[in-house]
């Protein structure tokens, strides 16, 4: 039988093979002084690594996780009735500014709210058209993608005309290829700036 | 209870893993806060210690993306040992030459283990001090059988130069 490997030896030591390989290990250990003494270093390592004392659990360890779990469900309560309290407070503070507002300008409050009604919905109303343009925008901003990979794509339909098949399937493997590599290239460089960052 | 019957096994790996006891404690009690909070999707089919340890590797994968303190580098001289577990050993070899050389070889396997990369460490810890089967390390780590046996051994032989080398 030729020597242990390192994987065996350990397999062996744990016990983790055959009862016939590991009389065969026996009798050879007997012979090799040089696999006797792997392995007895080996199987003291483990044996002081097996036999470490655990670290010591506080003894109200299970008591503190459980006060924590029923803490949970109250800090979540608390703060349903905090938001709840903060709403209010906000819109009775809103009220309260208007209210001084209309104070100061000696308007009547209902008339002073109808300007504000009108005032806010104008707003509302110059939003709309300014999502509205934004919209054309993004639009024409499509309109002229599209026609662009259209000429692209008609580019290529008369460069495939011209050439056989199997430069077809060439031309499209290497291309496939050199997106890869692009993506390859550019997610090392991202990583490797990601990495100096930190 | 299960706390009571878990919290040895947690309370080893993870303070195998994240090396302070304060921070240990406090990280195992998330760990059977977040299992708690999350009971609700506990398949029974799966072994529960499985189940716990996926979560208790998961916290300590993100604990250590937050600290951003993956690894030791095997040049470096470790940490002061002040910062570490204290370990207890037990007075039951006869002869204090006997008990004393014991001691030594603990702090320094304790030490040793501190310094193995922690993918490995993990690995090791979950076999060596939990006493988890190659399998059951396979499903929490969704790793092939052959890479944890191999991930174990690198672990062992590691292990083995660093307590070779001179103090």
């Amino acid at each position: 039988m030729s020597c242990l490997s390192l994987e065996r030896l350990y397999a062996y030591l744990e016990g983790e093979i055959s009862s016939a390989e590991s009389r065969d290990i026996v009798g050879h250990l007997a012979a090799c002084p040089i696999c006797r003494d792997a392995v007895e270093e080996r199987r003291r390592m483990l044996q002081a690594i097996e036999t470490l004392p655990g670290f010591e659990v506080p003894p109200d360890f299970a008591k503190g996780v459980m006060d924590r779990i029923s803490v949970a469900p109250a800090r979540a309560k608390v703060s349903f009735v905090r938001w709840l309290a903060a709403g209010v407070a906000g819109f009775l503070a809103f009220v309260a500014v208007l209210s001084v507002i209309a104070l100061v300008t000696g308007q009547n409050f209902f008339q002073f709210f109808i300007r504000f009604n009108r005032g806010f919905w104008s707003y509302v109303q110059e939003g709309a058209l300014v999502l509205a343009k934004f919209a054309k925008l993004v639009f024409l901003f499509l309109k002229v993608v599209q026609q662009f990979l259209g000429e692209i794509l008609e580019g290529l339909g008369v460069f495939a005309s011209l050439i056989s098949s199997e430069a077809q399937v060439i031309f499209i493997c290497a291309s496939f290829l050199l997106i890869l590599a692009g993506g390859f290239l550019w997610r090392r460089k991202f990583l490797v700036e990601k990495n100096h960052e930190n | 209870m299960i706390i009571q019957k878990y919290q040895q096994p947690v309370f080893n790996y993870i303070g195998r893993m994240v090396g302070e006891r304060e921070l240990a404690l406090d990280f195992s009690q998330e760990v059977f806060l977040k299992v708690y909070a999350s009971l609700g999707s506990y398949r029974p089919q799966y072994k529960f210690s499985t189940w716990l340890f996926k979560i208790a590797s998961n916290a300590v994968i993100d604990h250590w993306r937050k600290r951003k303190v993956p690894t030791l580098s095997l040049d470096q001289q470790p940490d002061d040992a002040e910062d570490h577990c204290p370990i207890q050993v037990p007075d039951e070899n006869p002869s204090v030459v006997r008990q004393f050389e014991l001691r030594e070889l603990r702090q320094k396997i304790d030490a040793a283990i501190d310094k193995l990369p922690p993918s490995l460490r993990e690995l090791f810890v979950w076999r060596h001090i939990n006493g988890l089967s190659y399998e059951e390390m396979a499903e929490i780590k969704d790793l092939p059988l052959g890479t944890v046996k191999n991930r174990i051994f690198q672990a062992k032989e590691m292990l083995k130069r660093l307590l070779e080398e001179p103090a």
